[in-house]
């Protein structure tokens, strides 16, 4: 194995990690918290794409995904904040008036 | 150089399953940081230098403290604490194992085959000067736009705060 | 050719006229369009087989095509089925005319007149058919007009379950027909009468099928033309209108049966196991019936079941291979059993209603014209000499006396009993209706108009002139049916004498009984043999009781009810389990998301 495939590899593993704590846990805060998990496996992959094809285009597409996961969590603990003024939980299992 | 790179990336790894194992979210904070140190070293490793430095200084200085600032404040024990499983466990993991499994399989197909020959190394392709050239050059209107969602997030959040004397703060 | 669909499709277009648009119209034109389309008929066929050589087979369509079966929708029109038409139409027009005065004032003159079309349409078809499948819609089609016609005063329950009655035998004998249809097309792979005659007539034709066969259309043909013991309907029929009885009861559908079997006499001069079975119901019956004759008070009643015995009658002479004879009595019976059915409802229109022979009198005074006419009716069924009636149960009586089987001989003992029977009521009722008593009332009569008469004379007239004119013999050779009996030389001499010695006798006995006012009526005969009050007991009870127990508790609640129960829970259950996808958890959405890639990288990837 050398070094572009264990890159891809390991990107791979860490964005399902992160999409398997998204799922399964009832934390709040811990779904965010593996979102960005994920979000940093896919860094990692971008970049052993980059280095695979030999061009930046992956790298920078990286920085760029710095930038808005940052501005993204800012608004998500916003609305978390939000949330739990009302219900006073961080139960996702509580948050359903999607129901029906 | 390649046993340096297998080290970090396994401890970038090995950092995300403590994540899962752990109850409390400030000890998942924390493997959380963990791995974001791995895989800066993993970035500097492989020659992108301008994205270790901005993995720790946006990743870990700024998104990963304003996380544990949260957790610390919001000190809420509920039933999340006691059972932090939720009921779709099992079913996810067998859904992401197919996933997985069929992603390393397609990758491997392709992956392996071009690498077969010799890979380039990188170089200073990814060094600040290359990357900052680049990157004001190709994708100076995705910079732009992504100062505006800046901007955006900032008049969301004073809007949700309701910076207003007399009203009820957050 | 093509002109024989017009024929046939002319009462139709009357149907419709009256059916649809009859009750805007006056009771004139109703009864002009009533009668204008038979008469057309009648007026087409006479002129188009007067004109040209009109016999032969008219395709319409072709209705099924299998690989070894076809069926087309097609008439045929030779001798056999040309003579049955005039009598169809012929008689059937006379009592449409008959009919605009007997039914004036009625509310529902125009769907009287539109039901009786109806029933000259399937009557047609199913004499002009050249296939059993085009027969069997004119069959089961006369079966619903009789129906529509014996209730049709509907609002009383005796004339609708009358009527529900019939339908519902002929439909038991309809199995049967639909059987013995099937197993000829299955072996023989037609059901065109000309092939299957010609088929059952080769040496390797299955002798089981072909007496299969022949059992079951007489079955058929037992519920149409009641015979023992789906029989019973016939009586009740009398419920209807005095007109329907006289073309329906009479002269035209109960004959059915009868052409039927005489269509494909070559078959069941093959199924020789069957045609004993024939014989002897057809004797059964008319001995049957011409003894509850005897002891019926109701005028139409008498001739219902005297019907019901000539009708055996013809059947005997089928069962000993007299196929000419049967369908001569077939011919002659039609007029003269008319001209007793119409000169009856003369008779009832003027009493107001009346129906029981007892308590009329004295009418041959006031109305000599239909004492004639009931007269000649009377010695053509009675079978006097030198009128048609004689001529055909003379060669009924002839031809099984001269039957080469053991049998054969009681039954022309039987027979002959039958016919001092038949003379018996005859004459009894008509000394009781036409001779003076002491019951007759004094009121006045309701007037006779002429449309009611013409028809009852001319049939009485026919009825005699049949006889006279050695019709009988040309009618022979007309036909040209297949003979198998050739008559014994004393026949000729022995049957006459015996027949007249046997009706004198009777007629001699009916008239004691009536103007000497002897009386004799075992009880048997009045309960008509108790065979309704067996049906009753054995089957409609267990019927009813069935009913009530298992099928309104067991099966309806259980079963069909459990069958929607269970569809209301299948959906319901099957809906609350399809919400459960949108119970509104988010990681579940995000769950069915990741199913859905997986699937579709499966799919994209492997498939």
């Amino acid at each position: 194995m050398n070094q572009v495939e264990l890159l891809f590899y390991g990107g791979l593993l860490i964005v399902i990690i992160g999409l398997l704590g998204v799922i399964s846990r009832k934390n709040l805060l811990s779904i965010l918290m593996f979102q960005e998990l994920s979000l940093n496996g896919v860094n990692l992959v971008l970049v052993a794409g980059s280095i695979l094809h030999h061009n930046y285009h992956g790298a920078i597409l990286s920085f760029i995904t710095f930038i808005v996961t940052a501005a993204e969590m800012a608004i998500a603990i916003l609305i978390l904040l939000l949330l739990i003024k009302k219900r006073k939980t961080l139960d996702v299992t509580f948050y359903s008036e999607l129901k029906g | 150089m390649l046993k340096l790179h297998l080290l970090f990336c396994c401890l970038a790894v090995a950092s995300a399953v403590v994540m899962l194992l752990v109850r409390h979210p400030m000890k998942m904070a924390l493997a959380l940081v963990a791995t974001m140190l791995n895989l800066a070293i993993v970035y500097g490793l492989s020659g992108a230098h301008v994205l270790a430095i901005g993995q720790v200084l946006i990743y870990v200085g700024a998104v990963m403290i304003f996380m544990i600032y949260v957790v610390m404040l919001l000190d809420i024990k509920d039933s999340s604490l006691v059972r932090p499983l939720s009921r779709y466990l099992f079913a996810a993991v067998v859904v992401l194992l197919l996933i997985a499994g069929i992603s390393y399989h397609q990758l491997a197909n392709t992956v392996t085959t071009q690498t077969l020959q010799a890979i380039t190394p990188v170089g200073d392709m990814l060094s600040f000067r290359q990357f900052s050239e680049h990157f004001l050059e190709e994708y100076w209107l995705h910079f732009e736009l992504s100062s505006v969602l800046l901007l955006v997030t900032t008049v969301a959040a004073i809007t949700v705060l309701n910076f207003k004397k007399g009203t009820e703060s957050l | 050719m093509s002109e024989l669909f017009l024929i046939l499709f002319f009462p139709l277009v009357g149907f419709l006229i009256n059916g649809l648009w009859g009750s805007r119209l006056q009771e004139k034109s109703c009864a002009l369009i009533g009668c204008a389309f038979p008469l057309l008929s009648l007026f087409l066929l006479t002129y188009k087989t007067a004109v040209s050589d009109f016999y032969g087979v008219s395709i319409l369509f072709t209705w099924v095509s299998f690989e070894n079966l076809t069926i087309d929708f097609a008439l045929k029109l030779d001798h056999l089925s040309l003579l049955m038409s005039f009598i169809v139409l012929g008689i059937g027009s006379l009592i449409h005319i008959y009919s605009t005065k007997y039914m004036h004032g009625d509310q529902s003159f125009a769907r009287y007149f539109s039901y009786l079309n109806l029933f000259l349409f399937f009557m047609l078809l199913l004499v002009l058919a050249n296939n059993l499948l085009v027969m069997f819609i004119g069959w089961e089609g006369v079966g619903l007009a009789s129906y529509l016609l014996i209730g049709f005063w509907y609002k009383e329950n005796e004339n609708a379950s009358s009527g529900a009655k019939a339908f519902i035998v002929n439909r038991i004998g309809d199995i049967g027909f639909l059987l013995g249809i099937f197993i000829l097309a299955f072996h023989f792979q037609t059901i065109n009468f000309d092939e299957i005659n010609r088929a059952a007539s080769t040496a390797n034709a299955s002798a089981t099928m072909i007496n299969l066969s022949a059992l079951f259309l007489f079955i058929g043909a037992c519920g149409k033309s009641a015979q023992l013991p789906l029989h019973v309907w016939l009586p009740d029929a009398m419920t209807g209108p005095t007109p329907v009885s006289a073309l329906i009861h009479a002269a035209t559908m109960v004959t059915a049966g009868i052409y039927m079997i005489v269509r494909l006499h070559p078959l069941y001069m093959q199924a020789t196991a069957v045609l004993p079975l024939i014989a002897v119901i057809g004797t059964l019956t008319a001995l049957l019936g011409a003894l509850v004759a005897t002891v019926q008070s109701d005028i139409k009643r008498v001739l219902a079941y005297s019907t019901v015995s000539q009708l055996g009658y013809m059947f005997a002479a089928l069962g000993v291979g007299a196929f000419y004879p049967a369908m001569l009595h077939l011919f002659t019976h039609a007029f003269f059993k008319a001209t007793l059915f119409l000169s009856a409802g003369a008779i009832i229109h003027a009493l107001h209603g009346e129906q029981d022979i007892y308590k009329m009198g004295g009418l041959a005074k006031k109305m000599p014209w239909n004492m004639v006419a009931f007269l000649l009716g009377s010695l053509c069924l009675a079978g006097v000499p030198l009128t048609s009636g004689f001529i055909s149960k003379e060669a009924i009586l002839m031809h099984t006396y001269s039957h080469s089987h053991s049998y054969s001989q009681t039954l022309t003992i039987l027979l002959l009993i039958t016919a001092a029977l038949t003379a018996f009521y005859i004459s009894k009722t008509f000394f009781l209706v036409f001779l003076p008593s002491k019951n007759g009332s004094e009121k006045p009569l309701h007037a006779i108009a002429f449309a009611m008469s013409l028809p009852v004379i001319a049939l009485a007239i026919l009825s005699i002139v049949v006889g006279l004119f050695h019709i009988p013999a040309f009618m022979e050779n007309y036909l040209n049916l297949a003979k198998s009996i050739t008559i014994k030389e004393e026949a000729h001499i022995l049957i006459p004498a015996l027949s007249l010695s046997l009706s004198a006798f009777a007629i001699a006995i009916a008239y004691l009984i009536t103007v000497k006012q002897i009386k004799i009526v075992p009880k048997i005969l009045e309960q008509k043999f108790y065979f309704d009050h067996l049906y009753e007991k054995v089957l409609l009870s267990t019927l009813r009781a069935f009913c009530k127990r298992v099928l309104a508790t067991i099966f309806e609640v259980k079963i069909i009810e459990a069958a929607i129960w269970s569809m209301r829970d299948l959906v319901l259950f099957s809906s609350r389990r399809v919400t459960l996808l949108t119970n509104g958890q988010i990681q579940w959405y995000v769950l069915l998301i990741l199913m859905a890639l997986s699937l579709l990288m499966v799919w994209w990837f492997y498939v």
